[in-house]
């Protein structure tokens, strides 16, 4: 027998999770530029006064061209006796870049306020033409390009 | 000069554990429960409106009304409950329509939650 649910709505005074950038960009401007520009992630640093929060699993998605998702489950883990409030976790093995093909899914505890910082190296197309060339400038460049998808 | 740095805060101001998922671009799906003020919950474990409790065991499939704010007609999602509440959430979250979170309202309670301010949830179903 099918059981029927409404949806219980109730607008809050605040975002339920809001999530602001520090730096010169805003959020929403940061997150609209991922796709034009990707960002290689080589570390993560979280800061948080709840040790707790530091343990909280980190998912890691990644699409492929297929569409076919992977996700990566990033452990942490304190010292419990070191009463750390903040954890740096290397992550330039992962191959990991914000690419907008990928999503990057921290889970946070109740009413926690986490700061996190990611050190990243960022790229564009023009990386791709060493000699100071623009994409439009030298056609040429794409003669010998392979489309594999 | 290129960025060498991102930083975040991210503060949950719920008193339910919440996933989110940011910095995934325009084109992911989840980026819509990030800043959003309209909280969405399903109370799935105790009779609403004199209906049974879901017994997942029993149950196969589920829809989801959604629409977009400002839409009158709610379109329906459908997916596979596999036979239990985690493989139904999981089944959920597989839906595209953002992040649905496991929350207990209370001890004898399993619910589920959203927050959309671009889609608007109507009737959950569990058949």
């Amino acid at each position: 027998m099918a059981a029927t649910f409404p949806a219980i709505k109730s607008t809050l005074a605040e975002p339920a999770v809001s999530v602001t950038s520090v730096g010169d960009l805003d959020y929403d401007t940061l997150n609209a530029s991922i796709g034009s520009f990707a960002y290689r992630m080589e570390n993560i640093y979280q800061y948080v006064t709840n040790i707790d929060q530091l343990l909280q699993p980190l998912y890691l998605k990644k699409y492929n061209k297929q569409g076919d998702k992977h996700v990566r489950y990033l452990a942490t883990t304190v010292d419990p006796y070191q009463f750390t409030s903040a954890l740096s976790t290397p992550t330039n093995n992962l191959d990991y870049d914000f690419d907008s093909n990928n999503a990057f899914e921290p889970t946070l505890l109740p009413n926690v306020s986490l700061d996190l910082r990611f050190n990243i190296r960022e790229m564009n197309p023009s990386d791709l033409l060493t000699r100071g060339e623009s994409n439009f400038g030298d056609l040429e460049f794409f003669e010998d390009y392979t489309i594999d998808f | 000069m290129p960025a060498r740095k991102i930083i975040l805060n991210l503060k949950n101001n719920t008193s339910f554990t919440n996933r989110v998922s940011v910095l995934g671009g325009l084109s992911d799906e989840n980026r819509n429960n990030v800043n959003a003020s309209t909280q969405y919950l399903y109370d799935i474990a105790l009779p609403q409106g004199g209906n049974p409790p879901a017994s997942f065991e029993a149950s196969t499939s589920f829809t989801l009304q959604y629409r977009n704010v400002g839409s009158a007609i709610f379109l329906t999602a459908t997916g596979l409950t596999y036979g239990s509440f985690e493989r139904f959430v999981e089944s959920l979250n597989d839906l595209n329509l953002g992040i649905f979170n496991v929350a207990f309202p209370n001890t004898n309670s399993n619910a589920i939650v959203t927050y959309n301010d671009v889609l608007e949830f109507g009737d959950l179903v569990i058949n």
